[in-house]
């Protein structure tokens, strides 16, 4: 009762936060950028279905991302978009037909063309629903390979899918390498990206905490022990691609929708990658993890910008020879407060030395050209993602939250794993043989 | 063997497959060449060499992605990176030389520098005098290249061969060592990961844009011979590439066979664990994979920009995923599978885009398609060993 | 009809005959011990019924159906549940939710339902918790309570093994294969697990069969023992019959010289 009350008083601060966010003036970039950690969220969270709960790596995402992108423009591109001229590569058929409005024209359901937001809760579920579809196609090599095979084959996919677009058959629906402009930017604004944000965190949360939940979880941590109690690896598998495809392909639409334009670079393996970063930084397999990790990730992305400007290469040279020494010490003082033996090895005093030689020589050379030229640091974020993730995975491979989720528990409520002091002597009582003479029979033996 | 695949139904056999594959190439190709009334025989032999060259050059490759993987089950992703490193050094080595020598001095020391401590792992250098004995020469020649020659496009195979190979070795050292042992999945992120990184550093440091490569070598003088009244275009490349594959493949072939160091990477291709117990230093050994992996990508790499003129910080990405599938299937783990990867996936993609260009734009969808294909329904490959699971 | 029957069963791996011809009846009721020196084909007994593997010959009826063939999921479905030689729990779940799983098939309800938190769903929930607590019971109250939310990987070795064996009692099964239940654990806690098999057959209603090695468990619980050499029964019946008869005793300790 109390979690609920917390969770419903947390739940209304954020909507008035939101409100007044969006009222404040000057606000622009700090709303685009929320919106755009709502949506980032969702894929995240749909990706961590697979990749955290269920155990299985999968890197095809920015393919299912990509069709519901795709399906939501074409649906919901506007008349006036739709000039020949504009798509050009779309075949007759598609730039008439592939058309929301027709569709509901011919349902009988015209009404509801007036409202752009309703048009668009119905074109997210069916570019959702489409994704889906191809969501349970990819899940079926699940079935038969594992572990890297299988993260290699859903690669493969979301490849496919990818460079689809491009060719001439298909540029008949997708308009090629022309992608599709003009697409309404309601289902890309705050509030409607708040919205499918708190459905999407409802939906995964009430699914983890299932049976449902736990059967993806007991395949996660043994196959076999699994399906030995029960548990149809076939059915689990593909339906977990599925929900995890449906929520990309929403995601994708989304996304398509605050950028008012998709094409064949909007999902392409980095969208992927950042994914994988996120929910590695968050904790695979905890939805608040994947929420955390896009959240941190998408703030590098945005607001890193000013690393890439153009600075004199010597910046960049003290900068990295000034971290190597700084690291140096750094791992000194963690081998010293965790009495690791011994605290320097030759490796370290390696790695000091080539940090303090390029810091030498690039004042030895401060004066050439070479040191002095601007240098453009261009995809400077991208290299501090990759480093990030390499870190990740040596250091804290559970990342932030580990598996574990954000709960009231955790910070006011009762530990259940904990004995209470009660509780403790019982168990006592129960495994010492000296206090209880029944110990060593029967159910009350020892340990 | 680690799990990859659960108990396989259907039994397809090697030779069978083999079979079935190649016969239904030659098919096609047979038919749509009677069917296609201007593809002569001057164009099959064209296509021909521009066949044997592409898969050559995926053949070198693949070798690098399926040593590493027979040895420690990893996919290294960045791979792709590694041949992209290759021809930029090589582009480096051809185009600022020769260097001013305070210069040159430099780069030989940093090259040995690393070279020597990268490789501390690699040969069991207990003794200085025999280290001083190898190196010294070998540092002096470089030197002396670096200083006083414009290199020509052997000089700058063989440097960016070495410099290459020591990077191959760094990133094992840097990105894969600190994660023996751990889950393959965390593996293949960190090479993902790698893979990006060295992507962008490559952006930052070479530049974001397409360089043109085209030194002035008895490579890229127009030759041509006469079949029949056409003529056949092509350039040294042509001929080149695939003798140098060959012989690369050759010295591949002999070291792993022959020699000593070579008997011990297939036994811990095999089983580490014994291995290690056996007396071999797998630490050595898989440094050493990376080593002679990144020399071939190396090679592959320079060869690929004299061919195609052009180096960009990307270009590893197309041609390190098709060569990784490339490496499938043909069977991953298997050096000969590699090669005949290589070579029936540089077949496959120029002779179909010759004899059906209307499919030219799915030339890259093709290897995807493949690799699919042989992960889902014989995931050891052409000439690969069969795997499965035991409970 | 007997519960479970195995009618010249054959399984090779390559060149090795695992098991050569077994054949076995087990009734409802009973509690079956299968001996036999190491790598004589027990586990890959216990494999072949649970569907991990496929005989090459013969086949496996249980309650007069056969279920060779099916997948070990359906054959849990059909009432078989199985411990695992070295322990497979779901490491990082707790016990709770270790002893959930295995009742997830008898769910019955659509994913939408577990979503929606339908009242059908939260009534299945709540009986799955309290079945969950009644297998748990066996074993006292030490995995009821702190212990229930508690990761199964930092218990105790003996506390790992009584959740596997109550993980198998949640599946709803009739059937119980033990793979080595007794497996490292000191002769205090051989005794009680002795005792708790004797419950899973008399309170329980389990028909059990285990693989075990140490005899005096076999001994007291068996109402029958199977010897297993070499993938073949050679001997069948009392305890106190099969250890003396000279197959057996010939097949653990080897032939006599001369």
């Amino acid at each position: 009762m109390r979690d609920r009350i917390l969770t419903l008083a947390t739940l209304i601060l954020a909507t008035l936060a939101i409100y007044g966010l969006t009222q404040m003036e000057g606000s622009g970039s700090l709303v685009s950028a929320l919106t755009l950690v709502f949506i980032w969220s969702i894929a995240a969270i749909s990706l961590n279905l697979i990749n955290g709960q269920l155990g299985i790596l999968s890197l095809g995402h920015h393919g299912f991302m990509m069709i519901g992108g795709y399906l939501t423009a074409l649906l919901m591109l506007p008349e006036k978009e739709r000039s020949p001229f504009r798509t050009r590569l779309l075949s007759d058929w598609a730039r008439e037909n592939l058309d929301l409005n027709r569709w509901l024209e011919a349902l009988g359901l015209g009404f509801l063309a007036q409202s752009t937001d309703a048009k668009f809760v119905i074109a997210l579920i069916l570019a959702g629903l489409a994704a889906a579809l191809v969501g349970l196609i990819v899940g079926i090599p699940s079935l038969r390979l594992k572990g890297d095979y299988l993260a290699i084959v859903t690669f493969g996919f979301g490849e496919i899918i990818r460079l689809l677009p491009n060719a001439p058959e298909v540029a008949r629906f997708t308009n090629g390498p022309l992608g599709i402009k003009g697409v309404p930017g309601d289902a890309g604004t705050l509030w409607w990206t708040f919205a499918v944000f708190l459905i999407t965190l409802w939906f995964f949360s009430r699914l983890k905490f299932s049976s449902y939940g736990r059967a993806f979880e007991g395949i996660r941590e043994d196959e076999i022990a699994a399906e030995a109690m029960g548990v149809n690896l076939a059915y689990h598998k593909v339906l977990a691609f599925s929900i995890s495809a449906f929520f990309a392909g929403v995601a994708g639409g989304l996304y398509a929708s605050y950028l008012q334009s998709v094409d064949t670079q909007t999902f392409n393996f980095f969208v992927t990658f950042f994914l994988l970063v996120a929910i590695s930084l968050g904790g695979l397999g905890s939805i608040t993890g994947a929420v955390l990790g896009t959240a941190i990730v998408l703030l590098v992305r945005i607001y890193g910008g000013f690393l890439e400007e153009p600075r004199p290469a010597y910046v960049a040279l003290f900068a990295i020879s000034g971290l190597m020494i700084l690291a140096f010490a750094f791992s000194v003082y963690i081998r010293r407060a965790r009495h690791l033996r011994p605290v320097i090895e030759p490796k370290h005093l390696i790695f000091l030395g080539t940090g303090v030689g390029l810091m030498l020589l690039t004042l030895a050379f401060f004066s050439t050209p070479f040191v002095q030229q601007e240098v453009q640091f261009f995809g400077m974020r991208k290299i501090l993602l990759a480093v990030l993730l390499i870190l990740i995975m040596i250091y804290r491979r559970e990342g932030i939250m580990g598996r574990s989720e954000f709960s009231w528990k955790l910070l006011f409520g009762p530990r259940e794993d904990i004995p209470t002091e009660e509780q403790r002597k019982q168990d006592a009582w129960l495994t010492n043989p000296e206090l209880n003479p029944d110990a060593g029979k029967g159910n009350n033996g020892a340990s | 063997m680690e799990a990859r695949v659960s108990t396989m139904r259907v039994p397809i056999t090697t030779r069978g497959t083999l079979f079935v594959v190649l016969a239904v190439f030659f098919l096609l190709v047979g038919w749509r060449i009677q069917a296609l009334p201007d593809y002569t025989l001057a164009r099959v032999v064209q296509d021909f060499l521009n066949a044997l060259t592409l898969g050559s050059l995926y053949a070198l490759i693949a070798l690098g992605y399926t040593m590493v993987y027979g040895i420690i089950r990893l996919i290294n992703f960045a791979h792709g990176e590694i041949f992209m490193l290759g021809a930029y050094f090589a582009f480096f080595a051809m185009v600022l030389t020769p260097l001013p020598l305070a210069l040159a001095l430099l780069t030989t020391l940093l090259l040995g520098g690393t070279a020597l401590l990268v490789t501390r792992s690699l040969f069991n250098l207990e003794s200085p005098k025999k280290t001083a004995g190898l190196a010294f020469p070998l540092l002096v020649g470089i030197f002396v290249l670096l200083g006083f020659r414009q290199l020509g496009w052997i000089e700058a195979l063989f440097l960016s061969m070495i410099a290459t190979a020591v990077s191959g070795v760094l990133l094992e050292l840097v990105a894969y060592r600190p994660l023996r042992g751990a889950p393959r999945e965390s593996m293949l992120i960190t090479a993902i990961a790698a893979s990006f990184f060295l992507q962008n550093m490559g952006q930052l440091v070479f530049g974001p844009y397409v360089k043109g490569f085209n030194p002035e070598t008895v490579l890229n003088r127009p030759l041509s011979f006469r079949i029949g009244p056409e003529e056949v275009y092509f350039t040294g490349v042509l001929l080149v590439v695939p003798l140098i594959t060959g012989l690369l493949l050759l010295l591949l072939n002999f070291f792993v066979t022959r020699t000593r160091l070579g008997k011990a990477m297939r036994a811990t291709a095999q089983d580490a664990e014994v291995a290690q117990m056996m007396g071999v230093n797998v630490h050595q050994v898989i440094a050493l994979t990376f080593f002679i992996g990144s020399t071939l990508a190396a090679a592959a790499g320079v060869m690929y920009a004299i061919r195609f003129g052009q180096i960009h910080p990307l270009m590893g990405l197309l041609p390190g995923i098709k060569a990784f599938a490339a490496a499938v299937i043909g069977g991953i783990g298997s050096l000969p599978g590699a090669v005949l990867g290589g070579l029936l996936l540089g077949f496959i993609e120029i002779y179909v885009v010759s004899l059906f260009p209307t499919l030219s734009a799915y030339k890259d969808v093709f290897a995807f398609v493949l690799l699919i294909l042989i992960l889902l329904f014989r995931p050891s490959g052409l000439i690969g060993e069969d795997l499965t699971e035991k409970v | 009809m007997a519960l479970l029957e195995l009618r010249n069963v054959y399984k090779a791996f390559g060149g090795l005959q695992a098991i050569n011809g077994v054949n076995l009846k087990v009734e409802e009721g009973e509690i079956v011990s299968i001996i036999g020196p190491n790598g004589a084909g027990k586990s890959t007994l216990f494999n072949l019924i649970t569907g991990v593997y496929r005989p090459d010959r013969g086949e496996i009826y249980f309650q007069g159906r056969r279920i060779d063939g099916l997948r070990p999921d359906q054959v849990c479905r059909l009432g078989i549940a199985r411990t695992f030689q070295n322990l497979r729990l779901f490491n990082n779940l707790t016990v709770l939710e270790n002893v959930l799983i295995p009742q997830h098939h008898r769910l019955g309800l659509h994913w939408i339902h577990a979503v929606l938190r339908t009242p059908a769903y939260r009534r299945r929930e709540e009986e799955m918790r309290a079945t969950a607590l009644e297998k748990l019971a066996f074993f006292g109250p030490r995995l009821m309570t702190f212990r229930l939310h508690q990761p199964v990987r930092v218990l105790s070795y003996a506390n790992r093994r009584r959740t596997e064996m109550a993980r198998a009692m949640a599946t709803g099964a009739k059937l119980l294969l033990l793979d080595e239940p007794s497996a490292g654990m000191n002769p205090r806690e051989t005794q009680e697990i002795t005792q708790i098999i004797r419950r899973f057959r008399d309170e329980g209603g389990y028909t059990v069969v285990l693989v075990e090695h140490k005899m005096n468990l076999v001994g007291e619980i068996s109402d029958r023992v199977v010897v297993l050499d070499y993938g073949e029964k050679i001997a069948e019946g009392d305890y106190r019959e099969v250890i003396q008869n000279p197959r057996v005793i010939e097949a653990y300790l080897g032939r006599k010289e001369g």
